[in-house]
């Protein structure tokens, strides 16, 4: 079996010709085909385009040359990052039919590193939701627990890594997309910080918040992702110039000389005990590698979710402006003596769903004459000060952990209510609203009613640190074992 | 609070965000924004005199690229997408007219 293999594994299989390009896709094509129906992680398939690339990869191979640092691996990219092929939704009846006439630089990136785009992934609609429940096209199921949800909005990403479907995926996270799916399927997901990859070709949200990122196995797969990612691109005007290091170089080094900041809020009693286990045992664990642990506080913490839900539906209802059912998308039936007014607005309540209607309203309200500054330039104030609290912590400490969500994996179905749905994000949005780097990495598991959910640590580090982010859960990974339990699929594992 | 808009409040910001709601919906958006809005409200109880508002998280300066002409995309490509032309064009409903939206 190849899905739980890793990038070097399947570099050095490709090299000494033990297994070629298209068996490696092949593979990942026929878990798809066997499993996915009952967790419904992927949207489209390429198999004939990938199985094509596969080919190339081989001949490429074949003729001696050195094979690049993606070459044969299966990529899954989540459904609002644009592709010229296949069709792009956002899960969204929106854009049922979109197909967009350029690809995004990450999907140019991946595949210029020799990586096999194999498929689109489930989301909340438009990346706005912490379940992949508000989908358009049906909700994605957990791997651990199939009645549970993946966690959101990058939630098809992350169940596709954690079901063994392929080895590398791609998600987008705005106020948490990819840390909290991560946590709640037991796999790696990394947020960079705000312009270390380029947006061009993702379907903007928030765009103050909004990066791409990997979901991998391990530490290391994702270093490798990230670093075929990174850097300056000219058709994104936000993505940094910075200098992009070697994400391997430091991986391995031991954190004996690192200080490492456990915010007292992050401790709460809101936390599942199980979580909050998890997370005492992982500080435990740092403790035993030799890091001094450092007791810090962020007592903005539990304001992120207000600041969050001014700021993003803010720039969300600017954004999501562009779906008007003229140029492209959704165009309502209109009646003989319907105007310009009707076609907007028929067309958009016709495309949205629910929750992004909900954004998009909210996002109006506090840009309206009269409340602007009640809450849109308070919550932009507040975000200072969340920047500053993190600038202050990290004066004391090289990278800060906790917990990425409050609970495991919750029932489809289970939360109605918009603001406890929220409280997900609790961990997760300062970290946006910073534009500082987190990622998530299985630290343990929670057993419920006979269920063996997932429970993830979230590492921070400040703004273009990946290198030390990664190097801190890199030497988690190495100290522990949960990253190496695996879902059993019932006799097709 | 359930109170915080009434149902002609939600049909304005519908309005404003160019979206068509039917009794249904206006009730169960005017109890959620409300709710969502309460929640919110706790950013009154900050200190924020003095804080300068920020809007973006990482400094960046604007960036120019060379003047050089670039291949753009295909017109058949970009247009493929349109739910309705008039030739090279998209088509709209009247614009000018006696509506007051006009």
């Amino acid at each position: 079996m190849l899905q739980r293999t890793s990038i070097s594994n399947l570099q050095a299989a490709l090299q000494d010709r033990s297994q070629t390009a298209v068996g490696i896709v092949e593979d990942s094509l026929d878990r798809i085909d066997r499993i996915d129906s009952s967790i419904h992680a992927f949207r489209e398939i390429y198999a004939e385009r990938a199985l094509s690339k596969a080919h190339e990869i081989d001949r490429l191979i074949a003729t001696g040359n050195p094979i690049p640092a993606l070459a044969g691996v299966p990529v899954a990219i989540k459904d609002n990052i644009v592709t010229d092929f296949g069709t792009t939704t956002c899960g969204s009846r929106m854009l049922e039919h979109f197909q967009s006439p350029y690809r995004a630089t990450v999907v140019d990136r991946l595949e210029h590193a020799g990586a096999i785009i194999i498929g689109k992934t489930n989301c909340d609609e438009f990346a706005m939701g912490s379940s992949t429940e508000h989908c358009a096209f049906g909700p994605t199921h957990n791997p651990w627990a199939r009645n549970r949800v993946p966690g959101g909005s990058s939630g098809g990403s992350a169940a596709a890594i954690a079901a063994g479907l392929c080895p590398i995926s791609l998600g987008s996270d705005t106020g948490g997309s990819i840390r909290q799916p991560a946590a709640m399927c037991g796999v790696v997901g990394v947020k960079p910080s705000y312009g270390r990859v380029s947006r061009n070709g993702l379907v903007a949200f928030g765009s103050s918040f909004d990066q791409i990122g990997p979901f991998a196995n391990t530490v290391e797969d994702a270093a490798i992702v990230l670093g075929v990612l990174a850097g300056e691109d000219p058709h994104d005007s936000t993505c940094a110039s910075r200098h992009v290091p070697d994400y391997l170089e430091k991986l391995d080094q031991p954190v004996a000389d690192l200080r490492i900041g456990v915010p007292r809020e992050f401790l709460s009693d809101h936390n599942d005990v199980s979580v909050k286990t998890a997370v005492q045992n992982a500080i435990a664990t740092y403790a035993s590698l030799g890091a001094e642990i450092v007791d810090i506080e962020l007592p903005l913490t539990a304001y992120g979710i207000a600041t969050y839900y001014v700021i993003a539906p803010a720039e969300a209802s600017s954004n999501l402006a562009r779906f008007d059912g003229v140029r492209y998308g959704l165009r309502a039936e209109l009646s003989g003596d319907d105007d310009l007014f009707e076609l907007y607005a028929k067309s958009r309540s016709q495309g949205f769903g629910p929750e992004v209607q909900r954004r998009v309203m909210l996002g109006t309200y506090v840009l309206s004459a009269g409340y602007y500054d009640a809450f849109y330039a308070r919550a932009l104030k507040t975000r200072r000060l969340i920047k500053q609290e993190f600038d202050r912590a990290f004066e004391q400490c090289h990278a800060i952990i906790g917990p990425t969500s409050p609970f495991p994996a919750f029932e489809i179905g289970a939360t109605q209510d918009p603001i406890s749905m929220y409280q997900c994000d609790i961990y997760t949005t300062n970290t946006s609203i910073a534009g500082i780097c987190g990622m998530s990495i299985p630290c343990g598991f929670s057993d419920i009613d006979g269920q063996r959910l997932p429970i993830g640590l979230q590492v921070q580090c400040q703004a273009f640190d990946e290198a030390t982010m990664l190097r801190v859960a890199k030497m988690f990974e190495s100290a522990t074992t949960y990253h190496a339990e695996t879902v059993s699929h019932d006799g097709t594992s | 609070m359930t109170d915080r808009f009434t149902k002609d409040d939600i049909q304005h910001i519908a309005r404003l965000a160019r979206l068509q709601l039917d009794d249904e919906q206006i009730e169960q958006y005017r109890l959620q924004l409300g709710a969502v809005l309460e929640h919110v409200q706790m950013l009154s109880q900050l200190d924020l005199d003095g804080v300068e508002p920020l809007s973006h998280p990482i400094e960046l300066n604007n960036r120019l690229n060379d003047d050089s002409p670039q291949a753009s995309l295909q017109l058949d490509d970009v247009l493929r997408n349109a739910p309705q032309l008039e030739g090279q064009f998209l088509a709209v409903p009247r614009i000018l007219g006696e509506s007051e939206d006009a």
